[in-house]
């Protein structure tokens, strides 16, 4: 664009300490609600993420605690419980995860889109930014854009977002942020 | 016998509108997530449930479809009543004889407590357990399909209100993102 960017507010790091920052971010947790859509079903759903390493937790439950599901990726593992029923999956091929779940989810990479950054090791294009934040990015065919930010414990981090590719759609909107907190 | 005992204390209640307060608990963390709105039930077929804190959303049963609206992430989504088996905690309260007795073993859990477990396989909660004080409802426990307890407290509840079908009435906002699930 012709204009140059307006300088960022006072206060806020420059992108690049803010990525660094960020990519060490190993443990978190994220409270909020999610809605999914594809061709054929749209669910919305509360939503607990916890984050240790490489392990992500999420529990989705609707209102009154309905339907409440818990999912466990790490690695190629992915593991998903509902009521007695536990199904334990192996996500390493790309569309594992779509054949099980009946959803097309970037679950390798949505862990660093949350924390509003890039999934690192893959390429990524389209970055937009907005005072040292990102406002969009596409990677492996994803189009995320961050619609809102938060301050939460020293950290600034994306509020609202919402994710897409194809036919699948998501918007994440998130209440209460623990960055580095032990789950 | 228990079923006869609850369908007692709903029978003789046309309408109920009131305000409840809900806390859920979450495995493994102590922190419950809390949140409140208002309710209107005209027996047997139309219920409303608005969370109004610390989230947005309005789910509306009517005998056609029931709405979910999440105003924080923009959605709504229209599902057909008809077929679909699956039920909640408040198409308990709102259903009539021949749903309750079809799809929950009751057992009395204490003075004016009942304790339902649904008897399809799959459904979306494990168990519910409804309080009364005298006629009047007073609460709500949900042990959801992770086995994490849901309470609901429910005040300022006025019986036989006047309500009709018009109270019932759901247009979708202008933007949000429909999903309607065919008949």
């Amino acid at each position: 664009c012709a204009t140059t960017p307006a300088p960022p507010p006072a206060g806020t790091a420059p992108w690049q300490e803010r990525l660094e920052r960020l990519s060490t971010l190993q443990s978190w947790q994220a409270q909020g609600k999610l809605a999914l859509r594809n061709g054929a079903a749209a669910e919305s759903a509360n939503l607990l993420w916890r984050q240790q390493d490489g392990r992500s937790e999420l529990q989705l439950s609707g209102p009154l605690g309905v339907a409440a599901t818990q999912i466990l990726a790490e690695g190629e593992r992915l593991e998903v419980r509902r009521g007695e029923e536990l199904r334990i999956l192996d996500i390493s091929t790309p569309q594992a995860v779509e054949l099980s779940t009946g959803w097309d989810l970037p679950l390798k990479a949505l862990p660093y889109w949350m924390l509003g950054i890039p999934q690192p090791g893959a390429e990524a294009t389209d970055l937009a930014f907005e005072n040292e934040r990102l406002t969009t990015l596409s990677q492996d065919g994803w189009q995320v854009s961050f619609d809102a930010y938060g301050q939460f414990g020293g950290y600034t981090l994306p509020t609202r977002l919402r994710v897409s590719r194809g036919e699948t759609s998501a918007r994440l909107f998130v209440r209460d942020w623990q960055p580095g907190s032990e789950p | 016998d228990a079923t006869d005992d609850l369908l007692q204390h709903l029978n003789g209640l046309v309408s109920l509108t009131g305000e409840f307060s809900q806390q859920q608990y979450p495995e493994g963390s102590t922190q419950p997530i809390s949140s409140e709105g208002q309710f209107k039930l005209l027996r047997p077929d139309y219920f409303s449930w608005e969370i109004t804190a610390p989230d947005s959303q309005l789910i509306i049963a009517t005998p056609e479809y029931i709405w979910q609206h999440d105003r924080d992430l923009e959605t709504v989504t229209r599902r057909p009543v008809a077929g679909s088996e699956k039920s909640s905690p408040l198409q308990v309260l709102a259903g009539e004889e021949a749903a309750l007795r079809a799809g929950y073993t009751v057992e009395q859990a204490g003075p004016g407590r009942f304790r339902l477990t649904p008897t399809a396989s799959g459904a979306d909660f494990r168990q519910l357990e409804v309080e009364f004080a005298g006629n009047t409802l007073t609460g709500m426990e949900i042990l959801d399909n992770l086995g994490q307890r849901v309470d609901v407290e429910f005040s300022h509840l006025v019986r036989d209100a006047p309500l009709g079908k018009s109270d019932f009435d759901f247009t979708p906002p202008k933007g949000a993102d429909l999903f309607y699930y065919d008949e």
